[in-house]
């Protein structure tokens, strides 16, 4: 797992995905709490448990590395093959960069949308293709790519993180570019963290994330009564309800 | 009665075990990671599409 969050920390930026899945029985409460007492700056995708369909393994620690278009390449043991793993990943993260497909113009709409996350940009470039099944497979990767971004700027908001739903927002319209249709769906929402709920949403946030980075600094001591007092002002918001849910973690015992 | 519970975990199992897995080359078939402790709205396969995945299976005891 270590190497995991390492992994994450150096390539995330460059649109590496880790995930740690939990292959024994715990609680989410139970995860949190290991995770905030053993690897607080952990920034990897948790989830307490799933069924993936990877060749089937007989222990942990067990890895496995999926492709830009969804092929396994490597399954193992996470300190088996750390160069094999390296040149695979590094690989992939050229192929983000620099786009894949048959075609150059395949991949000059992949480099835009994946590597740039340039939404019009690709938009337009999909616009001037001659109708056949490779634009219909692009415009379908542009469609779920917008998607999926503009519902995350609502996910973000039910679990608390207002701060970070507002930067996807602004995100977003950004890489929208001029499209109108989607101008015309992301400007009202970013608009929206102007009104008085957003707003002690966002504050609340400010607040709850100076706490979080003194316990990614592995300063503990002070979290629960900080904790405590922000619950007091950030009563029946979304970033309370978080703020609950990290104060449970914190006093939960480690499995 | 332990019969009976047997069976049922059994029929539970069933559709898992059914499930394919995809080796090494083949594309990995669509699936859900669930519900994350800190995610951002995607969980199946295809949210991710364009980037590449490392899954770490781990444990805490």
């Amino acid at each position: 797992m270590p190497s995991a969050i390492k992994h994450d920390h150096e390539l995330s930026s460059k649109g590496l995905v880790s995930v740690l899945v939990h292959s024994q029985q715990a609680t989410p409460d139970e995860l949190q709490a290991f995770l905030l007492k053993t690897f607080p700056d952990n920034d990897c995708f948790v989830t307490p448990s799933a069924f993936v369909p990877t060749p089937a393994s007989t222990g942990i620690p067990h890895a496995a590395l999926i492709g830009v278009d969804g092929k396994l390449l490597w399954d193992g043991h996470p300190l088996g093959e750390p160069k094999k793993i390296q040149e695979l990943i590094d690989a992939e993260l050229l192929k983000v960069k620099k786009g894949w497909g048959e075609t150059s113009e395949a991949r000059k709409v992949r480099a835009s949308l994946y590597g740039k996350n340039d939404l019009g940009g690709a938009a337009a470039l999909i616009a001037a293709l001659a109708d056949g099944e490779e634009k219909t497979t692009l415009q379908g990767e542009l469609d779920r790519r917008y998607a999926t971004q503009k519902k995350s700027i609502t996910e973000l908001q039910n679990q608390g993180r207002w701060l970070d739903s507002q930067a996807a927002c602004k995100a977003l319209l950004k890489d929208v570019g001029t499209k109108a249709e989607w101008v015309a769906e992301v400007q009202p929402m970013l608009l929206a963290f102007d009104n008085p709920e957003s707003k002690a949403e966002l504050a609340a946030d400010k607040k709850l994330e100076k706490i979080v980075k003194a316990l990614r600094d592995k300063k503990r001591d002070g979290a629960p009564k900080a904790i405590e007092a922000l619950l007091k002002s950030a009563a029946n918001t979304k970033v309370g309800e978080r703020a609950q849910r990290l104060l449970t973690a914190l006093n939960t015992p480690l499995p | 009665m332990k019969f009976s519970y047997l069976t049922a975990a059994l029929l539970l199992a069933l559709p898992i075990a059914a499930q394919k897995r995809a080796a090494v080359g083949e594309q990995v078939p669509e699936f859900s990671f669930g519900q994350f402790l800190n995610g951002d709205g995607r969980s199946s396969l295809s949210d991710f599409y364009g980037s590449p995945i490392m899954i770490d299976f781990w444990g805490v005891h």
